[in-house]
């Protein structure tokens, strides 16, 4: 066996077929932290992802070593539901009636979205890493 | 590629050992901390199970993962390029003119400059001049000392000290 090839562990535990239904939204926005000195301990990442009449948009800010999350979902919606996904680990977000959800304390590492909306298919967005 | 699809690990596991010395290859080339090419290479592969039913050639698998290697080391090697550790002293330095400037600091910012030039405003028409040519600090002016005298800079700054001290004291903080 490999075992000894570094990030083994972690390529199988990415495997999962839960979510193959799911329609992809493909990032459309990343930008990286501003050149410009700043005097905040914090640095901001936007990102935006698209799909059809559903959009994201995503500012993520890095604390040190935990970074924190505000979103936005743009779109025809009555109700949607968004779900952070890391490696084996889900977590239902609360989405405010203007579709704005948050999330601090996250640890590095790779991170994506989850929507799901009432009758339709669950929207995944494209994996990035905070 | 379909057994993988089709949920079967042992398939998946095929897939991770032929390719992930490949993949952490790539990533080695990026010259990325250890922990960033270890999340780097773990969202590649988060990306492709999550882009498997979608990838209908297995002979192209391979350049699939070298692309999608590059493109998430390439924006980690961007954004840790950008992270530019700072001096506390420095951002002081440019706190005027590089950083995007604070509303509270432009205010009294403001504040203190509608000060200085009220006190200029009340001096006589010697000094006044000394003080609008020691203000002057535009690329392009000669230096202080060509344009006025020794004796003319240290009188002005006696007597605008003396007219700062008159003035009545308003919101905001003085320069020290």
């Amino acid at each position: 066996m490999k075992d000894t090839e570094p990030g083994r562990v972690a390529a199988l535990a990415a495997f999962d077929r839960s979510l193959d239904r799911a329609r992809t939204a493909p990032t459309i926005v990343d930008s990286t932290p501003s050149l410009v000195p700043s005097r905040s301990e914090a640095t901001t990442t936007t990102l935006c992802f698209h799909l059809g009449d559903l959009r994201v948009d995503l500012r993520l800010r890095a604390h040190g070593d935990l970074s924190s999350l505000s979103g936005l979902v743009i779109g025809d919606f009555d109700h949607v539901e968004v779900c952070l996904r890391r490696p084996e680990e889900h977590l239902r977000l609360f989405v405010r009636g203007d579709g704005a959800f948050h999330a601090e304390g996250l640890r590095r590492g790779p991170l994506a979205l989850t929507m799901e909306r009432p009758d339709r298919l669950p929207v995944v967005t494209d994996w990035f890493t905070i | 590629m379909l057994a993988a699809c089709g949920g079967d690990p042992g398939a998946w596991a095929e897939i991770v050992d032929r390719h992930l010395p490949t993949v952490n290859r790539v990533a080695r080339s990026y010259g990325l901390p250890r922990q960033d090419r270890e999340d780097a290479v773990q969202t590649v592969w988060l990306n492709l199970n999550q882009h498997l039913p979608r990838l209908h050639h297995p002979h192209l698998l391979r350049a699939w993962l070298i692309r999608v290697t590059g493109d998430v080391c390439g924006r980690q090697r961007d954004r840790l390029r950008k992270l530019v550790p700072v001096d506390p002293h420095r951002l002081v330095a440019e706190s005027g003119s590089a950083l995007v400037p604070d509303v509270e600091d432009v205010y009294l910012r403001k504040e203190r400059h509608a000060e200085l030039y009220q006190a200029i405003d009340a001096l006589g028409p010697t000094d006044r001049r000394v003080a609008r040519h020691y203000l002057d600090d535009s690329p392009g002016a000669v230096p202080l000392s060509h344009r006025t005298t020794a004796n003319e800079r240290r009188n002005l700054l006696r007597r605008l000290r003396r007219s700062l001290d008159t003035t009545e004291p308003t919101k905001g903080v003085r320069d020290p």
